[in-house]
């Protein structure tokens, strides 16, 4: 099964060095998100559930970020996108059971304050496409 | 006074006596078979199987003993040439010592006998053994034996309630299985402690459950006063805990195996994710 992380263009993409994926239980509570996503915002989630390392971008998208034998459960999944220096530039949170819900699970990243103050609107588009900087290293 | 001091001291003599002719036949049999080795040591074959005989005649040795004459007389007759007993003697040196081994530094020519005796064996399931069971309505201790080159002669064996302070009562059966030992007390005492000794014909013990110092115990705990029941039995014939009970437990056991089993059967696998990164 797959866990999509939604990018909200592929400039974002590119200006994102590494992803992180946090699993958290939550129980029965479906409005846990926006405190989970505030806390990796921060850097001070801890995924009880799991937590991956820092993986680059490039790697999540070819599946090489993975979270092994999850078990029944409705639970947290939360993917932050850092910049090189470790800044968080993109968060999402969904809450779903792999088990019931359909594939993929998607997570959709949204802007943090970091990505909006050092991407304002209007900041020139990159030059490089995702494929660019995954196949050529661009940025 | 005087005649108080040759009492006691006659006392004393005859326990000697007594402690003297239980132990000397024990000693001499040790002796003779320490002298066997030694001569085993020095090479000295004929003397070896001579001495090796004799110590088998005092019909005193343990089962280990036993099985160190027999291999002493394996390697002593394949020394002299005597390959059908040597072979005879390793088969059943591994009759009372299954995993025996011969020494490795002897020439093949001694060593051959002894591989063609373990390939006697392998080619067997049964054992050299003895079995006791209690068999209550029957009021006796019931001794099944596997003896497959015949070596014993009599089944000795010995036995008391236990618990009571009463030297153990022995009685000497026939080498056969299935042989009843009656025991007096029976069938109202809850345990049974016993001694059984398969015998071979000098009196050398081939097989040996429990010892006088510390026999095997048979039977059911014994009922508690308010208890209520039996209390459980062990090694019992017949009686004991009845079969619908056996059957419950079986059926519980099956039901357990067939859960597990629809249990592992019908889990989902785990999942695991797997990134990807699509553009909204």
């Amino acid at each position: 099964m797959s866990v999509e992380l939604a990018f909200p263009s592929s400039d974002s993409f590119v200006r994102s060095a590494n992803a992180r994926l946090f699993v958290v239980d939550v129980g029965d509570d479906l409005g846990a998100c926006p405190d989970l996503v505030m806390q990796s915002e921060l850097g001070n989630l801890s995924g009880d559930v799991f937590q991956s390392e820092a993986v680059s971008v490039c790697d999540t998208s070819v599946g090489r970020l993975t979270v092994p034998d999850v078990d029944e459960g409705l639970y947290a999944f939360v993917a932050a996108a850092t910049n090189e220096a470790g800044q968080v530039l993109l968060t999402g949170c969904t809450i779903a059971d792999p088990y019931v819900d359909d594939a993929p699970l998607r997570i959709v990243l949204a802007p943090t304050e970091r990505y909006r103050t050092t991407f304002p609107v209007g900041t020139d588009p990159e030059t490089c496409s995702a494929d660019d900087k995954c196949l050529r290293g661009c940025r | 006074m005087t005649s108080n001091v040759r009492a006691v001291r006659g006392v004393f003599v005859a326990l000697s006596i007594v402690v003297l002719s239980l132990v000397a036949p024990v000693a001499h049999a040790q002796d003779l078979l320490g002298q066997a080795e030694e001569a085993y040591m020095n090479v000295d074959f004929e003397r070896t199987l001579e001495l090796a005989r004799q110590a088998m005649a005092t019909g005193r040795l343990s089962p280990d003993r036993l099985a160190r004459v027999y291999e002493l007389m394996g390697v002593a007759y394949a020394a002299s040439g005597d390959e059908d007993a040597s072979r005879e003697a390793y088969k059943k040196m591994l009759a009372l010592r299954p995993d025996a081994q011969v020494d490795t530094n002897l020439a093949p020519r001694l060593r051959s006998p002894f591989m063609e005796a373990r390939g006697y064996w392998a080619t067997r399931s049964d054992r050299l053994a003895a079995d006791v069971v209690l068999a209550r309505a029957d009021r006796g201790l019931r001794v099944s034996i596997v003896d497959p080159l015949g070596m014993a002669r009599r089944i000795v064996v010995r036995t008391r309630i236990a618990g009571e302070m009463t030297p153990l009562d022995e009685q000497t059966l026939p080498a056969e299985s299935g042989v009843l030992a009656p025991v007096a007390g029976l069938p109202e005492a809850d345990r049974i402690e016993y001694v059984v000794e398969l015998q071979d014909e000098a009196g050398n013990r081939l097989v040996q459950l429990g010892t006088n110092d510390t026999p095997n115990v048979v039977g059911r705990d014994p009922v508690v006063a308010g208890g209520g029941g039996g209390g459980s039995t062990t090694r019992e014939e017949g009686g004991g805990v009845p079969g619908w009970v056996w059957g419950l437990v079986g059926g519980v056991v099956v039901a357990a195996a067939v859960g597990t089993g629809l249990y592992l059967g019908l889990r989902t696998e785990p999942i695991t994710l797997r990134s990807a990164v699509v553009f909204e």
